[in-house]
């Protein structure tokens, strides 16, 4: 009898250990949201998670969104001119964006939209607009006449804010955060361009973000080590079409109103909160490569790399990089 | 209720309560929540079978309550209402029909109701069904941790001396 | 052995080998080795081992359009599709576990699975 009972508990917990490696190991789920695939994969597993990333990326699409109707942005877009009560969230987002835009000397313009209307990249009805469309739409771009009041924020007639810069890289914060308040202890999100890790891999090892190339946008051209943060890439390979044998991209130069044209493909940049990371790929892409190693030695608080259009590679010194391309290869310094 | 009733009770709690915490002590046999021993269900079976219903219900709910304090997490205590709750009342159906030696039957019977009262709180709780998918695992490591913690309360009952 | 306990022991029986059965049948269908998956809206359609031995070209017809599927060398791309903005085509053949093909207006995802 002892026999037999054994015989039988035997392969049920062999079963069951099966059952419990399947548990241990990471829980992974993805949808679409915010006009991209994000993906994650998390440690320890909860059944309740999906949907709770979910709630909060919804929630944010509904302040967020530009095209979405009755959002915050869209009753901004759509007030004329008069003042409009926004949340908390959203006056924080437009603050950070604004001085961010301060910061980097306009490179990044939170009023753009009503310039890449014309492009067509947020309706995908890509089209070269003409110059004087470009000239006329630039005139309701000027940064300093927003005006954030406590919650209240005020655009002229005519200004359309657009946060696309930051608002992925914002989510990416608070997907983080409620991952963590739940008890996710390891992880790894990717909102499109967007990666976000919390803690290590579950051996303890920091965890692997692969850069893509620009050149060939389904291949990584290299990777960047990471602990708990964000790494965030912008690339005018992620978004553009062709015209006349011309490629246009998508991240504009709000100087001049057409694709940012300094040399650079690809700039990715690493540091603690998404949002900041974010914002910066963004200005640093139109800024250039000497400019943003400048902004890079002023500010010291996030990690950057570039890659040009000759093809080469340009790493901040710092970052842990691995399987490094065959093309030219070069660490920025810090200045002395 | 008889003093010496009333004594008895108040031990078996406190060994339920020591089986509760030595349990949380050891280590996890799998990181799914919900999968382990129950070894509190001891002295659950125990009682179902030696006592009357009520003083079973008043043991088992002093556990629960004490049990959530000593673990120092409120947030199970619905989870365990919810399942002692279907434990006890399926326990106490099948009473009747079970003879001494088939005890663990109502053990086994419990362990199965006690998961899938969890999972139903959960659904509830966490407004997704998403946590069926632990279900089978549940069922299947309750039967077999309701089996053994069944057949030590078959044991001891069927011991003269208690 | 009365009836009625006989009969809380089948049903008991029942639910200790069907939940045991579904277990099995859970791990004995975890794929095994790196594989592609081809994804809408959530739910795959197809799974095939990476590299795939296939050649062969087909459609996936959504509400909002359609993608050429293409399965070569190995690998998958989008060949064509009717999307505006041809993201999913630009990518070209799928590489790398971290960079899957995706064609958001059409919900498709193509991506490479390593266990």
């Amino acid at each position: 009898m002892r026999g037999t009972q054994l015989g039988v508990l035997l392969p049920v917990m062999l079963l069951l250990t099966g059952c419990a490696q399947s548990a241990s190991q990471p829980q992974s789920w993805d949808f679409f949201a915010m006009d991209t695939y994000m993906t994650f994969k998390v440690w320890p597993q909860d059944p309740a998670l999906p949907e709770r990333t979910r709630t909060e990326i919804e929630r944010l699409e509904s302040l967020l969104s530009v095209t979405r109707d009755g959002s915050d942005l869209d009753r901004i877009n759509h007030a004329r001119g008069t003042p409009v009560t926004v949340s908390p969230e959203t006056a924080e987002i437009i603050q950070m964006g604004l001085s961010c835009g301060a910061e980097t000397g306009g490179a990044l313009n939170i009023a753009m939209y009503p310039v890449s209307k014309l492009w067509g990249f947020t309706q995908d009805t890509h089209q070269v607009p003409a110059p004087g469309e470009i000239a006329d739409a630039l005139e309701h771009t000027d940064l300093s006449r927003i005006s954030v009041n406590g919650e209240t924020i005020t655009v002229p007639d005519g200004t359309e804010l657009d946060l696309g810069a930051l608002a992925k890289g914002y989510a990416g914060d608070r997907l983080r955060s409620v991952l963590q308040e739940n008890g996710v202890t390891s992880g790894i999100l990717s909102l499109g361009g967007n990666v976000e890790v919390i803690g290590t891999k579950l051996d303890g090892s920091p965890w692997r973000v692969g850069i893509a190339d620009p050149f060939a946008p389904s291949e990584i051209l290299c990777s960047v080590m990471t602990r708990s943060g964000a790494v965030v890439t912008s690339g005018s390979y992620q978004r553009y079409f062709e015209e006349n044998g011309r490629r246009y991209h998508h991240i504009l130069d709000p100087e001049t109103g057409y694709p940012a044209e300094q040399g650079l493909v690809s700039v990715t940049v690493t540091g603690e909160d998404g949002v900041t990371c974010d914002a910066l790929s963004t200005a640093l892409f139109v800024m250039g490569k000497e400019r943003a190693v400048a902004e890079w030695n002023r500010r010291q608080d996030f990690g950057m790399i570039l890659i040009t259009d000759e093809p080469a590679l340009y790493y901040t010194e710092g970052l842990d990089m691995q399987d490094l391309p065959a093309i030219p290869v070069e660490v920025i310094s810090h200045e002395p | 209720m008889k003093p010496r009733r009333i004594a008895e009770l108040g031990v078996l709690t406190g060994i339920a309560l020591i089986l509760f915490v030595i349990e949380l002590r050891l280590p996890e046999l799998t990181p799914i929540p919900g999968v382990k021993l129950g070894l509190a269900n001891i002295v659950t079976v125990f009682c179902v079978f030696r006592y009357r219903a009520p003083e079973t219900v008043l043991l088992v709910l002093t556990r629960i309550f004490l049990g959530a304090v000593f673990a120092a997490n409120p947030a199970s205590l619905l989870y365990s209402a919810a399942g002692a709750a279907l434990c006890l009342t399926g326990m106490l159906l099948v009473k009747p029909i079970l003879s001494e030696k088939q005890i663990w039957l109502a053990s086994v019977l419990g362990a199965v109701l006690h998961n899938t009262g969890q999972i139903l709180a959960a659904i509830l709780l966490m407004q997704t069904t998403a946590v069926l998918g632990y279900l089978p695992v549940l069922l299947f490591s309750g039967c077999i941790a309701g089996f053994l913690t069944g057949m030590a309360a078959q044991l001891l009952l069927n011991r003269k001396i208690l | 052995m009365n009836r009625k306990a006989l009969l809380l022991g089948i049903v008991l029986g029942v639910i200790f080998l069907g939940s045991g059965g579904v277990l099995l049948w859970q791990n004995l269908h975890k794929p095994q080795g790196a594989h592609i998956e081809i994804v809408q809206d959530g739910k795959v359609l197809y799974t095939m081992a990476y590299p795939t031995a296939e050649t062969r070209t087909f459609r996936i017809e959504s509400e909002n359009g359609w993608n050429e599927i293409t399965i070569r060398d190995g690998s998958i791309c989008i060949s064509d599709a009717d999307c505006p903005d041809q993201t999913c085509v630009k990518t070209g053949m799928l590489r790398s576990e971290s960079l899957p093909i995706v064609c958001l207006p059409h919900k498709l995802v193509i991506r490479l699975e390593e266990p």
